[in-house]
């Protein structure tokens, strides 16, 4: 008897489509509501989520025997998402040098920090753009140990997995990440900016 | 210190929102997008996967480049200096040409 996920990775890297649509089936949701962690914009997220499908697609024939598929996806996933991080970040960074010379940009200004997360209510709205703002200031592998761990549940084993880590490795990554959100936010409570 | 409360209430508050968080559902139409992104891309990898002649092109630039640069410093040798090419153009004494140079110069 064949375990499921290894039929479905045979099927993959045969280049079957039941295999592809299975796949998607299965990770979609895991896919978008982990990139909605990081980017909480709808529009963001399904962009990242095509741009992870995609990725499995194409290399697929380089995914290691033994390893787990959604160890696998995840990675992906938050890679993809600290990608598109990293460029609005340039993109803004863009932005303020083209005001300064007094010129527009129309990328940068397609780049606002609205939320648009269809699973956040809407008198939460305010407190998850005030916890995103916040979240934009811890460095990278915080933030994706931290979103892994509350976002999808993860255990600390299958984060270390994700982020190629040991499991002491994502303890300290999620704990300095609370205590680092948790004094972000305390100052922002106090003088009401981040 | 009922200031110090009502911050770490809202911090606390704060940090709750991803566990309220609902799970959002997928697009049930991804597949066929993706799907229609992969042939795509493969359209677009067979167009990008021959670029034969760009680089022909960019050699042929290199290349006429190099000969024009070659033919301009070959003329440059040929005419060798002022004087000289001053006297072949009027055809005057070498020492002429150098003396009306001078007294222009000056």
């Amino acid at each position: 008897m064949v375990h499921p996920e290894t039929a479905l990775i045979n099927g993959l890297r045969s280049g079957e489509t039941a295999a592809y649509e299975e796949l998607v089936r299965v990770f979609q949701e895991k896919v978008l509501n982990t990139s909605l962690g990081f980017l909480p914009r709808m529009e963001d997220a399904e962009d990242i989520t095509q741009e992870v499908f995609l990725e499995v697609f194409r290399s697929v024939g380089a995914f290691k025997e033994g390893a787990r598929l959604s160890t696998w996806i995840y990675r992906i996933t938050v890679n993809k998402c600290l990608e598109a991080l990293r460029r609005r970040k340039r993109h803004k960074r863009y932005a303020f040098f083209q005001a300064l010379v007094g010129l527009e940009d129309d990328r940068a200004q397609a780049l606002p920090d609205q939320l648009n997360h269809p699973g956040i209510q809407l008198e939460q709205q305010e407190r998850a753009r005030v916890l995103y703002q916040a979240m934009d200031r811890l460095p990278e592998k915080q933030r994706a140990a931290f979103i892994l761990h509350k976002v999808e549940g993860l255990s600390h084993r299958e984060i270390g997995a994700a982020l190629d880590i040991n499991i002491p490795a994502v303890e300290s990554l999620v704990h300095r990440a609370r205590k680092n959100l948790q004094k972000t936010l305390t100052t922002y409570y106090k003088n009401d900016q981040i | 210190m009922k200031d110090q409360e009502r911050i770490e209430s809202e911090v606390r508050q704060t940090l709750d929102v991803l566990d309220h968080m609902r799970r959002v559902e997928g697009n049930p139409y991804l597949f066929t997008r993706l799907q229609a992104q992969m042939a795509n891309g493969d359209r677009t990898a067979t167009r990008q996967s021959a670029p034969g002649w760009q680089l022909a092109l960019t050699m042929l630039i290199i290349v006429l480049n190099g000969a024009f640069l070659f033919q301009y410093w070959q003329g440059n040798r040929q005419s060798g200096s002022l004087p000289q090419a001053l006297s072949a153009e009027w055809g005057l004494d070498q020492n002429a040409s150098a003396y009306f140079i001078t007294q222009i110069e000056q």
